[in-house]
């Protein structure tokens, strides 16, 4: 099978392969991944040109560094960090530094509930759960329970205290909780 | 001839040996045919075959026909004959494959 | 005992949680309810807060798969772009040595060419998808003995030991050929099953029957 379609591939296999060097296998990869990354990285930045951009740099970055990824089978997630790492970059480089008013904030928006509770789907419920909280929570949130990371790796992330992590967590969970109560 | 010349023409001579399929330049990248392509359009140079002090280097792909060290040999052999018969001075050829076809 | 949806889940104090917080109940469900805790496995509330967890989780990332089924695919020309600038020098790992015959020659062959070449060797034997390929030993230094290990899937149906065999001489043969490479040996690892093609017409030597 000299030409052999490689779309079929899980990723353990593509990512393996692309480690070794196959540009082919990576191609799927980046075709497989781009649509969510996009939708990563537009939640993140908001809807702007440099969407391109961040999920371009972040598979060239993910090709030079294959040989750090240990569990080929967990190569979505680890360029969903790749990624949330160079936004944070962005984001910082917007200004000085991530809004340290927003760790102050402890309550979504006010209209949180009735957004919550006119989602269609639970997605979609959640989505609007999301948007309502305060930025920091959310983005303390999405980092811990999408992106699995650990509560140091947040704080590293952030550049805050693993206690002030650990607060914003506190506070999100209880929101979230909370908000998608609205939702039946 | 100038030395970017005589170096222009080691590698016609190294394209032309029988299983180099490729040359690269010396970080070869997916898209650095395409930008030599652009380059020889513009006119720009393109520095393909390296002399370092009294070495040359190359980096060859092989078409596979050929056992890829005979090819590598064969490449270093143009490439060497080529330089000298022009002048240059080279007591070395370094060619790396970078890919087998 | 109430269900997690119809409970009132606005009481997240310790006091509600039989004395957990919510943060406790979450890093219980990261470290996979192991030790297991009796205070909380036994306790209807914090069971109903695991589960909220739980599901929200799931519906997070649920919530990012689904806003990526609506984003466009990846634009061709903006791959192109991105191959352009993958530098196979990344990958290339170290200088295979080729074995000079004249002081003039000095050779070399990139460990990913090697790889490429095993991959694309191994991947035309009926069945067999390479999944990795590796070298070990000094292979920077000439004549050094080097052991490659070569991890493949193999499609359901293929004898599997008559595979590995062949896959073993025809990487065997061409590293002879291609490299000038010392092999101890080439290890052969059947890592995966891999469905059978649903058209036989791709695969006509590994269906058995008709």
């Amino acid at each position: 099978m000299p030409h052999q379609s490689l779309t079929e591939l899980e990723d353990a296999v593509l990512a393996g392969r692309s480690s070794d060097g196959d540009v082919r296998a990576f191609e799927v990869l980046i075709r497989r991944y781009t649509p969510l990354l996009r939708a990563y990285a537009r939640r993140t930045l908001g809807s702007t040109d440099e969407l391109d951009d961040v999920v371009q740099e972040t598979f060239i970055t993910a090709w030079n560094r294959l040989d750090r990824l240990e569990d080929h089978a967990r190569v979505k997630s680890w360029l969903m960090r790749i990624l949330s790492r160079k936004c944070i970059d962005r984001i910082r480089a917007r200004r000085d530094h991530l809004d340290v008013t927003d760790l102050e904030v402890a309550a979504p928006a006010d209209d949180a509930p009735e957004r919550v509770a006119e989602a269609r789907s639970r997605e979609d419920a959640v989505e609007a759960a999301l948007a309502a909280l305060p930025e920091a929570q959310r983005r303390c949130w999405i980092m811990k329970e999408v992106l699995e990371y650990r509560y140091e790796e947040i704080a590293e992330e952030l550049d805050l205290p693993t206690s002030t992590v650990r607060g914003l967590l506190s506070r999100a969970r209880k929101n979230m909780i909370r908000l998608m109560e609205a939702w039946r | 001839m100038t030395p970017d010349e005589i170096l222009a023409v080691v590698e016609t001579a190294v394209l032309a040996v029988p299983g180099v399929a490729e040359l690269y330049r010396p970080r070869p990248t997916i898209g650095s045919t395409v930008a030599s392509a652009r380059s020889l359009a513009t006119g720009g140079p393109v520095a393909r075959v390296v002399l370092d002090e009294d070495v040359l280097r190359l980096v060859i792909g092989t078409d596979g026909a050929r056992p890829a060290p005979e090819t590598a040999r064969a490449a270093h052999l143009a490439a060497l004959d080529t330089a000298r018969a022009h002048g240059l001075s080279v007591s070395r050829v370094d060619v790396r494959v970078a890919r087998v076809g | 005992m109430t269900e997690p949806d119809s409970a009132r889940l606005d009481a997240l104090e310790p006091d509600d949680l039989d004395g957990h917080t919510i943060d406790e109940l979450a890093d219980y469900l990261d470290a996979g309810m192991t030790p297991a805790d009796p205070s909380i496995d036994e306790s209807p509330a914090c069971q109903n807060a695991l589960a909220a967890i739980v599901r929200l989780r799931q519906s997070s990332l649920g919530a990012l798969e689904a806003a990526a089924a609506a984003e466009a695919p990846a634009d061709e020309s903006w791959i192109g772009g991105v191959l352009a600038n993958i530098s196979l020098e990344a990958r290339a790992g170290r200088d295979v040595p080729l074995r000079p015959l004249e002081p003039t020659e000095r050779g070399v062959m990139t460990e990913g060419a090697i790889r490429s070449l095993i991959r694309t060797t191994a991947d035309a034997v009926p069945g067999v998808v390479v999944a990795r390929c590796t070298l070990d030993g000094d292979v920077d230094q000439l004549g050094a003995p080097v052991r490659v290990s070569v991890e493949v899937a193999v499609r359901e149906g293929v004898a599997i030991p008559a595979t590995a065999t062949l896959v073993r001489s025809t990487v065997a043969d061409v590293l002879d050929e291609q490299t000038d490479l010392v092999v101890d040996a080439v290890d052969v690892v059947v890592r995966d099953l891999l469905p059978r093609r649903t058209d036989p017409l791709d695969d006509p030597a590994t269906e058995e029957d008709a």
